[in-house]
């Protein structure tokens, strides 16, 4: 059966960028991460929801160790990994990998498919040219990347997008890492490709019980992967519990708003409008005080301009950072 | 996605892209010209062979001055003489054994247009005691035999310059008079007196002349060796040069030696600036501070003055010319305009990826960064060379360049030194000139070519 | 007076490329009734964009033929001389929202002054009129007149569109066309801007071309629904019946390969990849892709057949090809 150990865990986890203005003023943050706590265990997958500016993407990254964390702790396989400098991050490097958004640009253009899935092998020194070679054809077969000897002499650019993001993706999983961030994989994909590509992270999750944790702002594509949706907001986690829950009774008012803001096709929504709250997400360098979502609020009290909420567990399994509750 | 994309970054994709466009194969054309020539260069005349060539004189003593490529004189529509060594046509006549006497007859035709600028000959004699009598007589074509003069030769190896010899001027004056009956009219030199006919005007007498060189010797085994050279007005396919030198050789040499100045210093140059703007702009903060701060520096030195100031303390071959030249541009707008190409690049989501993967900063940089930022690059590195190669000549008509060393540039300014335009010598500027301009024209055109490729904005459909 | 605004009749273009001529629209033929909403769907290379700026005349350097008939208002566009196309039709009768025009305004120049440009140099409005009627504008699409007076890097993605609205709107025309209107924006501000072209609509009495390739936001303001593929008009329905009963191989796979958040659906993605507009195959250029194929398919392009009231799709399937 599963394993079920903790395989990361984030501790008050805070990134914060620094902006000088000019060399005399002091500086200003940007604080993209604001406390973030949660728990992922191995073979589990979670889906980071969130609009631009949420802080998913640098949560996401920070994980990684892309960014550096200001603050709090990141637990991996119980050891700690907040600060350990490069050379000791080497392992950590083996254990994770990453799907990035852009197929176009997370490929370099002068690498041949062979070449872009054989780096990551020889940075870590594994195996020798034989068994790379096998690993490497393995990993397209595994991305339905077929006839092999097609792509392997293939450039990026000869390649649609979809082809090139399941590139990418046997590229993040050529080292059976234990974790894999997915930052929003698909959103750069027409639409009708999408569903292939989510399809076959899925089943690759599930073949080498990988961790995921995918970053996206389409809760539509959120039930295929996640047990658990954590709903960012303006660098704060506002929600979180399992995918089910959320989706049919969503407590936070912002997840309120983004579920109906989606629309599914219905010939019925163009003869009323959507209700979803005006204005947009905040600017981080000077958040709203207290409850960040409260100048767009349509339930605001008092108290939610004035002190942050704490997280509750409204039902079981089910927090909610709101003064409602 | 673009289906009309780079056909990868192979030179031979490069190369098939560049002839898609007229300048591309124009371009291609004339570097393949140049460096067939410079091979040809090499290979015929090794280098140091030929600085010993170019610069001794002595070698030279053969040629015309300053004659004119044989190819011009379509231009002036006259047939004019080219050189002639008049020893292949020599019969030797014994005339006496005691003392030791052998006439020596020179016959040959002159149809030219034009008076043959010189007459030299060159004496090689052995003799035991003293040295051998000459008389020297000139017979025209209607047959008139002349006395020029009579001279004992002044050592084992002795030159007469017929030219030079002015008494002789009267006796070709007086032989005018009498035919004509009166002194000639228009200013008369020793070689318009030997070829002018006897119309009383300045024209050249065509038809078989005749030089008789009646050789008195003093000792029975005394020798001797006689090679009389009738010079032209044309010579080569590049004419000559005021110190008798083929500009053919200085012509095909130079193609070799600017070239691998203008290509060595834009290469050398180009390759210093993108590691130092890799670095700058990767590692980013001090080490960015510092390498901008000191390119700005750097750019604002005044670059010729400096080479030319250096060049007054230093003699300056061609080479360590070069070293000079990559040694003051070490920091230059390409550190700036890369470093900023390296920005762009340093973003984009593939270097984060490899990051992920465990990638280290020295890795990254030569293998991701490097040859993504390298495309740009290149015709920036194209169209500098022609800039370097007349960098070499201007300084050469600065006279900061070492003078053995036959370069276009070297042409331009013994041209310059020589009064060439004013002598109306223009094929001595013209020639190395075109040269200069016909290397910047490919090279431009190259550096153009590929940018239209590089660059997918400029791209043609 | 006719009902029907825009009629686009047989149209055809291709254009010039190194392999060969590009035929990115053909044969298209459709019609837009006043205060109607028709929203084109399709993949990106399809010929949606190509389609869009051919209606305004605006085509590439390497534009090779347009055939067809163009009618607005009853007068055909086409055959017009640039000038009289520039004065009379272009921004002033219909104008166009362009895809990824967000990151296309000037960085610059004033919000306020970018809106009013047309009028000053179309109409030869005076700056003080053209700025009036410019914050009166931008103020119906919901940018305040302190913002109006900003640049653009200092507004949000979602005020920037409006922005764009607001300057596809300056010069009253009848018809807009939006390419892509929110792909680049934060589902919520998705949800207002949709929200505001449906007020706008209303209010203006407006006739959309909507053109997007997510098939779930076309329902936002569709009242016909467009599919294209490779270039052409394969499916063209009601809304009421689009989304239930579609008629065409390409719209069935495509509705079925959408998520959706509130039906649980069994989702199926398209294989393959959309054919070359240069070297089309023959018969329906669908099929390769489709899972419905049948041999007639591989031989015959099918014809425009009736499927419904106002149904139309280029499609065999249900149809008796003895």
């Amino acid at each position: 059966m599963d394993k079920n150990e903790t395989l990361l865990k984030i501790d008050n986890l805070k990134v914060w960028f620094e902006i000088r203005k000019s060399i005399i003023s002091p500086p200003i943050y940007v604080k993209a991460v604001d406390g973030i706590n949660f728990e992922l265990k191995e073979g589990e997958s979670i889906s980071l929801v969130g609009e631009s500016g949420s802080g998913k993407t640098t949560l996401g990254k920070t994980i990684l160790r892309l960014y550096e964390p200001t603050s709090g702790k990141i637990y991996f396989d119980g050891k700690d990994i907040t600060n350990i400098d490069e050379k000791e991050l080497k392992w950590y490097r083996r254990q994770t990998g990453l799907v990035q958004q852009d197929p176009f640009g997370a490929l370099p253009s002068h690498f041949t498919i062979y070449r872009i899935l054989e780096e990551p092998l020889l940075i870590n020194k594994i195996g020798t040219p034989q068994e790379r070679k096998e690993m490497i054809f393995k990993a397209l077969e595994e991305v339905k990347l077929t006839p092999i000897e097609d792509f392997v002499s293939k450039y990026p650019h000869m390649l649609s997008g979809g082809q090139m993001q399941r590139v990418v993706i046997a590229r993040a999983l050529i080292m059976r890492p234990k974790l894999v961030v997915a930052d929003e994989p698909v959103s750069m994909l027409d639409a009708s490709v999408r569903i292939e590509i989510l399809d076959l992270l899925k089943e690759l999750q599930d073949k080498f019980h990988m961790s995921l944790i995918y970053i996206t702002h389409d809760l539509a594509t959120v039930r295929m992967f996640s047990k658990y949706i954590f709903i960012m907001y303006a660098g704060n986690l506002v929600e979180r519990s399992t995918t089910q829950e959320i989706l049919k009774y969503p407590l936070h008012p912002y997840t309120k708003a983004l579920l109906s803001a989606i629309p599914d096709p219905d010939p019925e929504n163009r003869k009323k409008l959507r209700d979803v709250p005006p204005g947009e997400p905040p600017n981080l360098v000077n958040p709203p005080e207290g409850c960040r979502f409260h100048p767009r609020c349509p339930n605001v009290m008092d108290i939610c301009r004035k002190e942050v909420p704490p997280e509750k567990e409204v039902k079981e399994n089910h927090w909610v950072k709101c003064w409602l509750y | 996605m673009n289906e009309v994309e780079l056909s990868g970054y192979s030179l031979k994709g490069i190369i098939k892209e560049v002839l898609r466009y007229k300048v591309g194969i124009f371009a291609i054309g004339i570097l393949i010209f140049l460096i067939l020539l410079s091979i040809y260069a090499v290979i015929t005349m090794p280098y140091e062979k030929t600085i010993y060539m170019w610069n001794n004189s002595q070698l030279w003593l053969k040629n015309p001055r300053n004659a004119i490529p044989i190819w011009w004189s379509i231009f002036i529509g006259k047939k004019l003489p080219t050189n002639i060594n008049l020893s292949k046509y020599v019969k030797e006549k014994h005339i006496s054994d005691n003392p030791k006497r052998i006439e020596y007859i020179y016959s040959f035709s002159y149809n030219y247009d034009e008076f043959p600028p010189e007459l030299n000959i060159f004496f090689k004699s052995n003799y035991k005691k003293d040295p051998p009598v000459i008389k020297i007589y000139w017979e025209k074509p209607n047959g008139d035999k002349i006395f020029l003069l009579e001279r004992s030769l002044r050592g084992k190896e002795d030159t007469l310059y017929i030219q030079n010899i002015d008494k002789l001027e009267n006796v070709l004056a007086s032989y005018i008079k009498e035919k004509v009956g009166y002194y000639p009219t228009y200013p008369l030199t020793v070689m318009r007196g030997l070829f002018v006919d006897n119309s009383g005007n300045l024209s050249i007498y065509k038809g078989n002349y005749k030089l008789y060189l009646d050789v008195t010797f003093n000792d029975q085994n005394d020798t001797i060796n006689i090679e009389p050279i009738l010079y032209g007005l044309v010579y080569g396919i590049a004419g000559t040069d005021h110190l008798r030198r083929p500009l053919s050789i200085a012509l095909l040499w130079g193609a070799p030696l600017d070239i691998s100045f203008g290509v060595g210093a834009a290469l050398s140059i180009t390759i210093l600036h993108l590691i130092f703007a890799t670095i700058s702009g990767w590692y980013g903060r001090r080490i960015d501070f510092i390498i901008q701060r000191f390119t700005e520096i750097f750019m604002l030195l005044p670059f010729l003055p400096l080479v030319i100031m250096i060049s007054l303390f230093y003699k300056l071959t061609i080479w360590k010319l070069l070293l000079v030249v990559i040694l003051t541009s070490l920091f230059g707008t390409g550190v700036k305009t890369q470093r900023a190409l390296v920005l762009q690049v340093k973003n984009l989501p593939y270097i984060e990826a490899a990051k992920a993967y465990g990638a280290s900063n020295m890795r990254i940089v030569f293998l991701y960064l490097i040859p993504k930022i390298l495309p740009p690059v290149i015709p920036n590195l194209v169209i500098s060379i022609p800039g370097f190669v007349f960098l070499e000549a201007i300084l050469s008509l600065f006279g900061v360049l070492d003078p053995t060393q036959p370069t276009w540039g070297r042409i331009i300014e013994d041209a310059f030194q020589n009064g060439a335009l004013y002598k109306g010598y223009f094929y001595w500027v013209l020639e190395p000139s075109f040269m200069l301009i016909l290397t910047a024209i490919s090279f431009a055109f190259l550096g153009f070519a590929i940018d239209k490729i590089v660059n997918p904005k400029l791209k043609e459909m | 007076m006719n009902d029907i605004i825009l009629k686009i009749k047989d149209l055809t273009i291709s254009y010039k490329t190194r392999k060969g001529s590009l035929v990115a629209v053909k044969d298209v033929n459709l019609e837009l009734k006043r205060g109607e909403t028709l929203a084109i769907v399709g993949e990106s290379g399809c010929g949606k964009s190509s389609l869009a700026k051919g209606i305004l005349r605006l085509f590439p350097r390497n534009i090779e033929k347009v055939i067809g008939e163009i009618y607005i208002d009853g007068k055909e566009i086409l055959s017009l001389d640039q000038e009289t196309f520039r004065k009379e039709v272009r921004w002033s009768k219909i104008s166009m929202v362009f895809q990824g025009a967000i990151n296309s305004l000037n960085p610059v120049l004033k919000v306020v002054h970018q809106v009013a440009e047309p009028l000053i140099i179309h109409m030869g409005m005076d700056k003080i009129s053209a700025y009036k009627r410019a914050k009166e504008i931008l103020s119906l699409v919901g940018i305040s007149e302190n913002f109006a007076e900003r640049y653009p890097f200092e507004l949000s993605g979602g005020m920037k569109q409006r922005v764009v609205i607001a300057m596809a709107l300056i010069t009253n025309p009848q018809i807009v066309i939006l390419d892509e209107p929110t792909s680049a924006l934060d589902i919520i501000t998705q949800a207002n801007i949709m929200n505001l072209l449906k007020i706008l609509k209303k209010e203006l009495n407006l006739s959309y071309i909507f053109i997007t390739h997510d098939i779930a936001t076309t329902s936002e303001l569709a009242d016909k629904v467009a599919v294209m593929y490779a270039g052409e008009i394969v499916e063209i329905s009601p809304s009421e019946e689009f989304y239930s009963t579609p008629a065409h191989g390409y719209t069935m796979m495509l509705l079925n390969s959408v998520p959706t958040l509130r039906t649980d659906k069994k989702l199926k993605s398209i294989p393959g990849t959309p054919p070359s507009l240069i070297n089309p195959p023959k018969g329906c250029k669908f099929h390769p892709r489709c899972q419905y194929v049948m041999d007639i398919c591989k031989e015959k392009e099918p014809p425009l057949f009736n499927k419904g009231k106002e149904h139309l799709a280029k499609c065999y399937i249900g149809e008796n090809h003895g």
